[in-house]
């Protein structure tokens, strides 16, 4: 099928396609999934090459199921979101108990179209960001990346970890909290004093 | 904000940086889906694996049935083919028998049609003198 046809075409409806035989169905697949399940894996582990194996993991689990997948049940991306938590809490619990990420670790998520000193800043914020997610416990990691960074609604994140709504908005509004508690010591390297002192 | 830290706009920040993949990473996926992606079976002709012992004239015959076969579209059709002939050429052959009215088929009565003279005066007409 055509490329333009397909881009307006559901996860649900690629992946049946992809099991019929479509080449162009597993290629926007890719290019749909892999940047979130990336994204997603790079903040739970703060490890990209690791990330980037849970990433091929997870579509690789996602071909797999495809001939037997029963189009309409479930999403193919809280499917895939389900996978990639899983497979991070396990390389997780394999390596040990990761010490706290400090900034320099800290993985970036690259984003384009910006000057060079924005870029900067912009990366210095994510890593403090992501070394921070880093310290927070695993669940509560997991809740708040998915919901406000991934956008997912309670439900959804609630279907991904197996856990019901109530305990979802329990664990995203401590976590977030752990967070907040944990960044007010860095306000320097997210930027924001700079941002203080020019409205003072 | 929480404690001076706007994090609903960091997490905004964090939603619009896009993590990109590697190439070598999509070329490893691709690769993967390739590999895995149920490929479409083609329909197979099933194969005659043995002739039938017999010699040239038995070898022949298979030989044009299995042609005759792909012709007309398989052993049923050429059956139903030979069947219809048949039939006619039975009822091109039989003898003609009597055939009774519908109306008595149906009631099991008879029925007895009776001539009518229509223009009984023009009779003698066709008497010659």
């Amino acid at each position: 099928m055509p490329r333009d046809t397909l881009s307006e075409v559901s996860d649900d409806a690629l992946l049946v396609l992809y099991a019929n035989g479509d080449p162009e169905a597993a290629r926007l697949l890719t290019t749909r999934l892999a940047p979130r399940i990336l994204g997603y894996a790079t903040r739970l582990l703060a490890d990209r090459a690791e990330a980037e194996d849970v990433t091929q993991e997870a579509m690789l689990r996602l071909w797999r199921v495809a001939p037997d997948w029963r189009s309409g049940e479930a999403q193919v991306s809280t499917w895939v979101y389900r996978v990639v938590t899983n497979l991070c809490t396990d390389l997780r619990r394999a390596r040990g108990r990761r010490p706290g990420v400090g900034l320099d670790d800290a993985p970036e998520v690259a984003s384009g179209g910006q000057s060079a000193v924005a870029s900067i800043i912009e990366a210095d914020r994510m890593a403090a960001l992501n070394a921070a997610l880093g310290q927070l416990p695993e669940r509560q990691r997991q809740a708040v990346v998915l919901r406000h960074i991934e956008s997912l609604s309670n439900p959804e994140i609630g279907a991904i970890m197996g856990l019901g709504v109530e305990a979802v908005e329990s664990l995203t509004a401590r976590g977030k909290r752990t967070l907040a508690g944990i960044l007010s010591g860095r306000k320097a390297e997210l930027g924001y004093q700079d941002e203080e002192g020019d409205d003072a | 904000m929480d404690k001076n830290i706007d994090l609903d706009a960091l997490f905004a920040e964090a939603t619009l940086a896009r993590a990109d993949p590697s190439p070598s990473l999509v070329t490893r996926i691709l690769a993967d889906a390739d590999k895995l992606q149920p490929k479409p079976q083609a329909l197979a002709r099933p194969m005659i694996s043995a002739r039938p012992h017999g010699g040239w004239f038995a070898g022949l015959a298979v030989g044009l049935g299995d042609v005759l076969g792909d012709v007309l579209g398989g052993g049923r059709a050429v059956a139903g083919l030979s069947l219809a002939g048949l039939t006619g050429l039975y009822l091109g052959m039989a003898q003609p028998g009597a055939i009774g009215s519908l109306t008595s088929l149906m009631s099991g009565t008879t029925t007895t049609v009776e001539q009518m003279d229509l223009l009984p005066a023009t009779g003698s007409s066709w008497t010659e003198n």
